[in-house]
């Protein structure tokens, strides 16, 4: 991606942002930040987010104590969700990111479970990530994602985006859905 | 008749806390489902939430409209599934609201109710011709395939070599694909068996997609137009007049227009057919007439008028010209969208087909005060419009402004009295989720001694009867 072509999608990123607040949005930028997160919502909320469910970070750890060996090696990885609170989180390596939001809560859909058949597990990427996913969009998800509201450059199909080792720092902000007219 | 029984009491925050709320929630399609979750994900709201449906099993146009060999489209099921089996949710099949319990009666005994009945009615053409015998609305078509009990027997007419779809939309492509597609690609998917053996005896080798707009008005999606490329034995064309003037415009316009605008025109001059394959022809700048019919009365061809299509390409003049065109065929096909029906009790426009309503609160009238309580979701407060995704967001904003509202204060409702109370006085023999869950198994059964995931029952007394 070229310098000039980066900045205008990266303003195109921003200008998707109309909920998040200034301050949200330069953490969001400088996604090098992510390791010593700023006082934010993420904070406050993302260790509370968890409910006795199979897919919470409880029974995780507690699968993770039970088969240590076979256990995946994890990137943090941060959704920004609708409401732009964002959550980071540990994805396993090898799984898609639609899974890694729904193992953790995060309120991202996924109607044709991960089937290519629907598009909303939609995700946008950050676009100074885009190109360092390690994979193209295949002209089956081109044609899903078509059909997607709010899309960018650097959108994605969540579970099409499988976590890679380089991940590590990866923002992906779920778009908000479109509003009703009267 | 909303008037003044409802009223609003301000309740403190701290009971609100507490409450739980009655919701009843009409239609069991996904605009029911994922307006239900939407609610229940609320952290300081409780909701108990009943889920009437017309029809003894849920679903709506998941199980009824989505073509057969689209089974992951149907994945949805089990997100609706496990929204189904939560305590606080109750499927509630078999009851016509309307009919067997009135809206107002609802709104009675329910904090919210929403409509979520979809678009129940064809649109209609209103050309001479139309509805005689080899004529058929795409939700006679879809539900004869689908396995909609009252359509189960329409015996389509599919035996001479040309059919005639008029419309450009999902739903017309759908259509056209179960009528051409190779056997094999549709006996191993849930599609009724009635129709399998209909398409054996199959004579059909032209179908033509009528549309009155240019190409760039093509209401289908790109998947939908694409899988035709993939089929064997189906050959796709397109056939249109400004093909130069729509690739000159091309480079201006948004992604998916583009990429899709690009395969229709690539199809505009596609190799040459093979003997035997079916050939399916988009065709644009065509308006129906006429559909005519021999002594019998049975179809035998249709009468389109041939459309300039001039200006601007993406909103471009559509002028008629005196160019027609009697296209022989022997069954027609009108895909051409759905309705919302009006529900006796509730408020409804009829110059707009739909509901009044504002920000899916109904209102009285176009501009009128609302209606407490009422809400309106996916087709039934948008029209036929959208795909899942569409009515995921739809009943998301639904959810939001309920929400919103219950902030604002509640309205006060009647205490205890269940409705099934009400409907078994009435003699509504009621269709619980565990119900049908012995359906679904059923079906799964007789599907799998078929090798197909299910075959679906056109007839469900029988398992009804065993009460
Ligand atoms: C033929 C066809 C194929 C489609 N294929 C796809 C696809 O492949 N992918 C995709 O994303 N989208 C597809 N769609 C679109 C998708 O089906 C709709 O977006 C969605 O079903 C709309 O949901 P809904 O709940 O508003 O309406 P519906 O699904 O129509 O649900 C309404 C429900 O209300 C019930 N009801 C009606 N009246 C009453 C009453 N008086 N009392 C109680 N219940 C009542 C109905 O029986 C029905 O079950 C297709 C649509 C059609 C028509
Ligand atoms: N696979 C899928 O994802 C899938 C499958 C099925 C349905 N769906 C969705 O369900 C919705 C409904 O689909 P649909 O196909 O029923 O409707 P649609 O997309 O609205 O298409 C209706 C078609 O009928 C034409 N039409 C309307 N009135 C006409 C008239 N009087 N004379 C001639 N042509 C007329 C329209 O042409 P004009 O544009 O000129 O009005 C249009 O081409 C759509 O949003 C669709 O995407 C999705
Ligand atoms: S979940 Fe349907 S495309 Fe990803």
């Amino acid at each position: 991606m070229s310098t000039g072509l980066l900045t205008a999608t990266l303003r195109n990123y921003m200008r998707c942002l109309p909920l998040l607040k200034p301050s949200h949005c330069s953490r969001v930028v400088h996604c090098s930040s992510l390791v010593a997160p700023t006082r934010s919502r993420t904070t406050l909320f993302a260790p509370f987010k968890t409910v006795p469910s199979e897919s919470s970070n409880h029974f995780q750890s507690m699968k993770r104590c039970l088969s240590d060996n076979s256990e995946k090696k994890t990137v943090k990885v941060q959704f920004i969700d609708r409401d732009g609170d964002s959550f980071i989180v540990d994805a396993k390596i090898g799984e898609n990111l639609m899974k890694v939001a729904h193992q953790h809560d995060i309120d991202l859909e996924g109607a044709c479970e991960g089937t290519l058949s629907c598009c909303t597990c939609h995700l946008v990427v950050h676009p100074d990530w885009y190109d360092q996913l390690g994979s193209e969009p295949c002209e089956d998800e081109l044609d899903m994602l078509d059909m997607a509201y709010g899309l960018t450059d650097t959108s994605r199909l969540g579970c099409q985006v499988v976590v890679r080792e380089n991940f590590e720092g990866l923002v992906v902000r779920i778009p908000p859905y479109e509003p009703q007219y009267t | 008749m909303f008037s003044g029984r409802f009223l609003c009491s301000k309740c403190p925050k701290f009971s609100r806390l507490l409450s739980s709320y009655k919701v009843a929630v009409v239609g069991s399609g996904p605009a029911g489902f994922y307006t239900t979750q939407e609610l229940l994900k609320s952290p300081s709201h409780q909701f108990s939430v009943d889920i009437f449906e017309k029809s003894a099993v849920p679903f709506g146009l998941v199980r009824f409209g989505v073509a057969p060999d689209h089974p992951e489209v149907k994945n949805c099921i089990s997100t609706f599934e496990e929204i189904a089996a939560r305590p606080n949710v109750r499927f509630l099949g078999n009851v016509a609201v309307g009919y067997d319990v009135t809206v107002e009666e609802l709104l009675r005994k329910y904090h919210v109710v929403v409509l979520a009945y979809g678009a129940g009615s064809d649109n209609k053409l209103g050309i001479p011709g139309e509805g005689a015998a080899g004529c058929y609305t795409s939700s006679q078509f879809v539900g004869w395939f689908n396995g909609v009990p009252q359509h189960s027997s329409l015996n389509p007419n599919l035996s001479g070599e040309n059919v005639a779809i008029v419309g450009h939309g999902n739903v017309a492509l759908d259509c056209a694909r179960i009528i051409a597609a190779p056997l094999p690609h549709l006996e191993k998917t849930d599609i009724a068996e009635h129709a399998v053996e209909c398409l054996r005896r199959r004579g059909v080798r032209n179908v033509n997609l009528l549309g009155r707009r240019g190409v760039m008005q093509f209401q289908g999606t790109i998947k939908e137009v694409r899988e035709f490329t993939k089929l064997s034995g189906v050959r796709l064309s397109v056939d249109s007049d400004n093909i130069e003037q729509i690739r000159s415009v091309l480079p201006k316009i948004p992604r998916p227009k583009k990429r899709l605008t690009d395969l229709l025109l690539k199809h505009s001059s596609p190799p040459p057919a093979s003997p035997d394959d079916i050939s399916i022809c988009i065709k644009f700048g065509w308006t129906p007439l006429e559909i005519k019919t021999d002594d019998k009365g049975h179809v035998r061809s249709i009468v389109l008028r041939k459309n300039l299509i001039s200006g601007d390409m993406m909103s471009p003049d559509i002028t008629p010209t005196d160019h027609t065109l009697e296209m022989s065929c022997s069954c027609v096909i009108t895909s051409i969208g759905y309705k919302v029906l009006q529900l006796p009790g509730v408020p409804f426009c009829h110059l707009t087909n739909s509901i009044p309503e504002n920000l899916s609160r109904v209102l009285e009238r176009r501009g009128g005060a609302r209606v407490p309580g009422l809400y309106t979701s996916g087709w039934a407060r948008r029209g036929s419009d959208g795909v899942l995704a569409t009515t995921i967001t739809d009943s998301a904003n639904t959810a939001q402004s309920i929400l919103e509202d219950l902030e604002g204060g509640v309205r006060s409702v009647e205490e205890g009295g269940d409705v099934c109370e009400i409907l078994r006085e009435r003699g509504v023999a009621m269709v619980t989720f565990q119900k049908w869950q012995e359906i679904d198994t059923l079906e799964r059964e007789k599907g799998r001694e078929k090798g197909k995931p299910r075959e679906k029952l056109v007839c469900y007394q029988d398992v009804l009867n065993e009460r």
